[in-house]
């Protein structure tokens, strides 16, 4: 069984914030797991995200994902939201 | 195919001028600013200052990254914001001084050097496109004796074209879905060009910034570079390696070469490609009228600044290594030169730490018998490119066909849009092959629906496929790398392998909370995490839950935290597992 993974968006979340997205019209018959990493800025240090998923089913056979992202730091960050597609 | 007789000119005739760069001690300081009020002023500033030296010698100064200091200080502070992340303040302490014609640029550079505000002072010297003009008929014009042949297709002498090794196996890649470059945007630095040519018809965008130059030798080069990626498909003439990419040009004359980069890497987004067909007189240059000793530009700070402003957005960088037969691992490239800032490190000593993100390009022989030509061993060093180990990767340094030069004509032998060549050469025919390949690679990721490649993973995937260098003339100790195999690295990143396995056990306890943190995942590896008690085993209520945060600690590196929460009040030992999804 073959893995596909892409990048969905890509997007900027300010200082503390937290940055929603969704993207739809997903099969249902498809696994998919999400995660999220920042792009920018570069700092060695505590942890500048972590992000939450949602879904709902909008429709017979499709589900719309929810990508909630929270900023952990005082400045804005710029991040990346990663799926992967564990059964196509 | 006819040919005319050529006659050599001096190379150095037609450089780029030599630039006189200035950088400030601070990164606040509008000196330029200072410069326009000191001239409006009445009362001017003292000379030991730079904007009052500028004025007292009639000189100009102007900030090299931007029109105006606060056009680069809101360059910095978007690079600081934007995607790349980075601090680039460093960027408000270069000026580019002009001074009247038959100035002692050096001379004003000792001077400047005195100044209290100023950190450095340097001259650049002319900056010439990596070919020999001896070999590619840069001179000749079709004369009148010439037989006139209808435009031809020319793509049967494309040799690169061809599966490796004696190619890059552009035609495999083309039947794969983006594997032509769609979508993919490329701009070219150097100095000349032909827009009108017969077969640059299509997927041409034009001269972004700077001047075209109208001098010949500029314009056929650039002509033969954008050719090899270009060339559109059609019955005639050449193709190119990516036919379906995008290429635009920004000109060094009017601006000089960092400006020229920041230009075309605020035009481009990541992923896009920037290919600077230029070389200078390094340290080793004996003078005169010889390439011996020019060396890839990365060498002058403020084209490093540049070239890491670009490849910090994601924009991959290639950069002929130069035609001056050095040994870029020689010492005598850590020698500071006179004038430089004294953070200045020699970038080609990359395991030092210090590395613009550039894939450097070596030129290779092309396969003996490559157009009735044969320059050595298939892939061995040609005696004129430089080499070390900072060079990536190679391309044909001899025997390349492509647009410009009249070498071959069309029905018209005066007219320019039908000129060809079969000899275009250097590490400035060697790099557009590799910037093509890389345009296709990520044409190829874009139709897949996968990440685009960072920069540091296209050096990663150059070095580790393709044909290997091989020895002739000279030892593959030389190093100039592989010469590329689109067959390869498509295969490489379109294998998704995945791998599991457990990152650390801990302990919990009671209703507590664990948190840890693994770091320097290469951030084009898509990476989860799950995490799992190993015990007390108990069938009953959920006993931990985790989740998963993350911060980019440097380029190209990830560091992932794992915070797990035991629900119970009882202790709890803990598994953290990974999945590399993708790598």
């Amino acid at each position: 069984m073959a893995v596909s993974v892409g990048v969905q968006f890509s997007g900027a979340v300010g200082a503390g914030g937290t940055g929603r997205w969704f993207t739809h019209s997903w099969p249902a018959a498809w696994h998919v797991t999400w995660y999220v990493v920042p792009t920018s800025p570069i700092v060695d240090g505590p942890a500048q995200l972590e992000w939450k998923v949602q879904a709902t089913r909008q429709a017979a056979g499709l589900i719309k994902y929810f990508i909630e992202v929270k900023n952990l730091t005082g400045v804005a960050i710029n991040i990346e939201a990663r799926y992967a597609i564990l059964n196509r | 195919m006819s040919k005319s007789k050529k006659q050599k000119l001096p190379d150095l005739q037609f450089g780029s001028p030599p630039e006189l760069i200035v950088v400030s001690k601070s990164v606040e300081a509008p000196h330029a600013e200072e410069v326009a009020n000191a001239l409006r002023a009445e009362s001017k500033p003292a000379v030991k200052s730079l904007a009052g030296f500028i004025v007292s010698k009639g000189l100009n100064l102007t900030p090299l990254f931007g029109s105006t200091d606060a056009e680069v200080a809101t360059i910095v502070s978007r690079a600081a914001s934007g995607s790349q992340g980075e601090d680039f303040s460093t960027l408000q302490q270069f000026y580019k001084v002009d001074a009247p014609e038959g100035s002692d640029l050096e001379a004003l550079a000792t001077q400047l050097n005195g100044l209290t505000e100023v950190e450095a002072a340097y001259v650049k010297p002319l900056t010439l496109p990596p070919v020999f003009f001896e070999d590619d008929e840069s001179n000749s014009v079709p004369g009148i004796d010439d037989q006139a042949p209808i435009t031809q297709d020319l793509t049967p002498n494309q040799g690169y074209l061809n599966a490796a090794p004696q190619g890059v196996d552009a035609r495999y890649s083309w039947t794969i879905p983006g594997g032509r470059g769609s979508g993919v945007r490329i701009i070219d630095i150097e100095g000349g060009w032909n827009f009108a040519h017969e077969d640059l018809r299509f997927n041409v965008g034009g001269l972004l910034g700077g001047t075209n130059s109208a001098d010949m030798r500029w314009r056929n080069h650039g002509t033969a570079v954008i050719g090899e990626i270009i060339g559109n498909t059609n019955s005639f003439g050449v193709t190119g390696i990516s036919p379906a990419a995008n290429v635009r040009t920004v000109s060094i004359f009017n601006g000089g070469s960092a400006n020229a980069l920041r230009t075309a890497a605020d035009n481009l987004s990541a992923g896009d490609v920037i290919l600077i067909e230029l070389h200078r007189g390094g340290p080793r240059y004996p003078g005169g009228d010889t390439q011996l000793g020019f060396i890839a530009i990365e060498f002058w700070p403020d084209d490093f600044e540049a070239i890491r402003y670009a490849t910090s957005r994601g924009v991959i960088v290639i950069e002929a290594a130069g035609n001056g037969s050095q040994n870029l691992d020689d010492a005598i490239y850590d020698t500071r030169p006179a004038g430089f800032p004294a953070s200045w490190r020699n970038p080609f000593r990359r395991a030092a730490g210090v590395d613009s993100g550039a894939i450097l390009v070596g030129a290779g022989a092309p396969p003996p018998g490559t157009n009735g030509g044969n320059w050595g061993a298939d892939r061995s060093r040609l005696g004129f490119s430089n080499y070390g180990a900072a060079v990536d990767t190679q391309g044909w340094g001899q025997g390349v066909t492509s647009t410009g030069y009249g070498v071959v004509t069309g029905t018209d032998p005066n007219n320019q849009n039908e000129w060809y060549t079969n000899f275009f050469n250097g590490t400035s025919s060697a790099s557009p092959i590799v910037t093509a390949v890389v345009a296709n690679l990520q044409g190829v990721q874009k139709a897949a629906g996968r990440a685009l490649l960072t920069p540091r993973r296209v050096r990663e995937l150059l070095r580790s496929t393709g044909s290997p260098q091989q020895a002739g003339a000279n030892p593959v100790s030389q190093r100039i790398g592989n010469r590329p195999n689109l067959r390869a690295l498509i295969q490489a990143v379109s294998a998704t392998p995945s791998w599991v396995g457990v990152q650390f056990t801990g302990v919990i306890a009671a209703n507590g909370t664990g948190r840890w943190f693994t770091h320097s995942w290469p951030d084009h590896w898509h990476v989860i995490w799950t995490v799992v008690p190993t015990a007390p085993a108990i069938d009953g209520p959920a006993q931990i839950e985790f989740k998963v945060q993350t911060t980019r600690q440097a380029f190209g590196l990830i560091k992932y935290f794992i915070e797990i929460k035991n629900l119970r009040n009882y202790q709890v030992t803990i598994e953290a597992r990974f999945a590399v999804l993708a790598s």
